[in-house]
């Protein structure tokens, strides 16, 4: 079982497979692009590379209180994307995660495992990515 | 930083990684041409024409993601078939080199190019369904000229909220 970065959006516990985690780091000032997709809050220079940043809530599809303050940048199927959380919580190993109900809410779920009696949603990367891709068909 | 020099700067971002991007492409390009080529190398081809597309879009540079998006249409029936056939190398270098004029401004019209390109694509499309069928393919040199669209052309993805700026 391999190590995971856990973060939280809109209040809620979700693991990604640290592998997939270049960095983490103030979300700081994004730059809007006008006609995007509602879940792309912009793009930013991280590192040299121009990398879209993407609101993690808002791709799961759970609501959140308030704005995200904390940007992650994950790196999967050769690209980087930036997504904006509330903030990470730590970084570790988790109990191996059960395979999701079929009617999960999103689809871009691994599975989900108890850490400390809280329930954590394991994130498929490479799934994200590609349900973030609108010009592959 | 103010609004206008943050919009300099990501400009200038873009320029320097698109023009590395396009380097690779033609390294990868030039060894495929001269018969080096792998798997590897059409991904890494596929992954750099995307990327250039998906920032030239956020930063909208819309004659550099279409001519983009056009190579990367190309590349991903490629991907799929996992046959790159010899004479497709010389119009995607000629894609990258628009691109690099693009990019640096020297831009020239590029209509034919993309209707060329349209046409590779196509006909790498019709290769596929006579593989299937277990006929040889054609060229894509030697697509109609009515065959495929001279402009790529989308449109603003709906979304489920008005932006009021």
């Amino acid at each position: 079982m391999g190590s995971y970065v856990r973060v939280t959006v809109a209040g809620e516990a979700y693991a990604l497979p640290v592998e997939h985690v270049l960095e983490v780091g103030e979300l700081g000032q994004l730059r809007a692009v006008p006609g995007a997709r509602a879940e792309l809050l912009g793009i930013k220079s991280v590192r040299g590379q121009i990398v879209p940043v993407v609101d993690l809530g808002r791709l799961l599809g759970v609501h959140r209180a308030a704005p995200p303050g904390r940007l992650l940048v994950a790196e999967a199927l050769g690209f980087r994307v930036g997504f904006a959380i509330d903030e990470v919580t730590g970084i570790g190993d988790l109990g191996e995660p059960e395979e999701p109900d079929e009617d999960t809410e999103s689809g871009l779920l691994a599975g989900a495992t108890l850490s400390d009696g809280v329930l954590v949603g394991v994130l498929d990367v490479p799934r994200m990515f590609e349900s973030l891709d609108g010009t592959r068909r | 930083m103010s609004e206008a020099a943050a919009e300099a700067e990501l400009a200038d971002l873009f320029r320097d990684e698109a023009m590395q991007r396009l380097d690779q492409m033609d390294t990868e390009l030039l060894a495929i041409e001269s018969g080096d080529g792998n798997a590897e190398s059409v991904d890494s081809l596929f992954r750099h024409a995307h990327t250039i597309k998906g920032a030239a879009s956020m930063l909208g540079f819309a004659d550099i993601r279409a001519l983009a998006h056009a190579a990367e249409d190309i590349l991903a029936q490629v991907r799929e078939t996992g046959v790159f056939p010899p004479d497709l190398a010389a119009p995607l270098l000629r894609a990258t080199s628009a691109l690099r004029a693009m990019v640096t401004g020297s831009a020239e019209p590029t209509g034919d190019l993309l209707s060329d390109l349209a046409a590779c694509r196509a006909a790498l499309a019709d290769d596929q369904a006579d593989a299937a069928a277990g006929a040889l393919g054609g060229s894509c040199t030697a697509g109609p000229g009515g065959h495929g669209w001279l402009v790529t052309a989308t449109l603003p993805r709906r979304t489920d909220e008005s932006r009021a700026r």
